[in-house]
């Protein structure tokens, strides 16, 4: 509470988030590049998936973002239809096209996964991989929401509605593979009886903090790009009530 | 007839990581530039306010 309070002020946002913006954003390229790196060229051949599993350092983490950035969305779109909160609108509106390239990537190395593994490109018929892409179209649904609307109060009312109501989604992704007979594999990662070793683990898990440090970095320059251009328009209006 | 089955992978692989580089890149790019454009916008704004 006191964090939102702090931050309702949008210069003081500003102020704060210049260096922690930028410094996410470029943490978040050097560990990516590091777990691609080693998981690329270091980590060794699966016995079962020989070089395909490489590809999940790309794939997994970009599935676990996409889902955090619009369980994201969902919180700061819950914070502003409850608390009117002046930057939580700003903060979901600015995470929209990360998450949104989060899915891409993740449907389309998906994708490919899936055609080495089960000989098909994609299947209609399996909960998860439908589940996923609609994601992608409830982000871009968001995005069009907030282009299409006349005012920027309404384009925010009725974003967070769509927003909220999309988050019956997530769930549905996350247990899509236990509830439904499935392609996709269920949760190794996740799981307490997981038997992934250290040499995949480890190039996983340093991808999947990059992708989370450059989720924060991008979206906090997103949300300063935003504040900048409101600001600008209301100078610009000013200027012409003036004139 | 045999059927033959490719198991060689790596152009797979390099596409999936391609995809990935080039998303994840793209989004920082389109990022930086849409803050540059913000940034410019604004200064003309404070410019042309300024009395």
């Amino acid at each position: 509470m006191a964090v939102m309070s702090f931050f309702h002020n949008p210069h003081r946002f500003m102020a704060g988030s210049k260096w922690p913006a930028w410094g996410f954003t470029i943490l978040g390229i050097v560990l990516i590049v590091t777990g691609f790196g080693i998981g690329f060229f270091r980590t060794p051949e699966d016995f079962q998936q020989d070089e395909r599993a490489r590809m999940m350092f790309v794939h997994v983490p970009a599935m676990w973002l996409c889902m955090f950035s619009y369980a994201f969305m969902v919180g700061a779109s819950f914070i502003s239809f409850v608390w009117r909160h002046a930057l939580a609108d700003v903060a979901a509106k600015s995470a929209a096209p990360v998450g949104a390239v989060f899915t891409a990537v993740g449907l389309i190395t998906g994708s490919v996964w899936g055609y080495t593994t089960w000989g098909t490109w994609w299947e209609w018929g399996d909960a998860r991989l439908v589940s996923v892409l609609l994601l992608f179209f409830i982000f871009l649904g968001y995005i069009a929401v907030w282009e299409a609307m006349e005012t920027p109060q309404k384009a925010a009312r009725a974003a967070a509605i769509l927003c909220l109501v999309g988050a019956v989604n997530i769930p549905i992704i996350h247990f899509s593979v236990e509830w439904f007979a499935s392609l996709h594999q269920k949760s190794t990662f996740m799981t307490t009886d997981a038997k992934t070793t250290a040499e995949f683990k480890t190039p996983m898990y340093i991808a999947a903090l990059g992708y989370l440090a450059l989720f924060g970095g991008l979206t906090l320059l997103n949300m300063r790009a935003e504040i900048m251009k409101t600001r600008a328009d209301i100078l610009l209006q000013r200027k012409q009530a003036a004139d | 007839m045999p059927v033959t089955v490719d198991t060689d992978y790596t152009a797979y692989v390099v596409f999936g990581y391609a995809v990935g580089v080039i998303g994840l890149l793209g989004v920082t790019i389109w990022t930086v530039l849409r803050l540059i454009n913000a940034q410019r916008k604004l200064e003309q704004a404070e410019k042309d306010d300024t009395p």
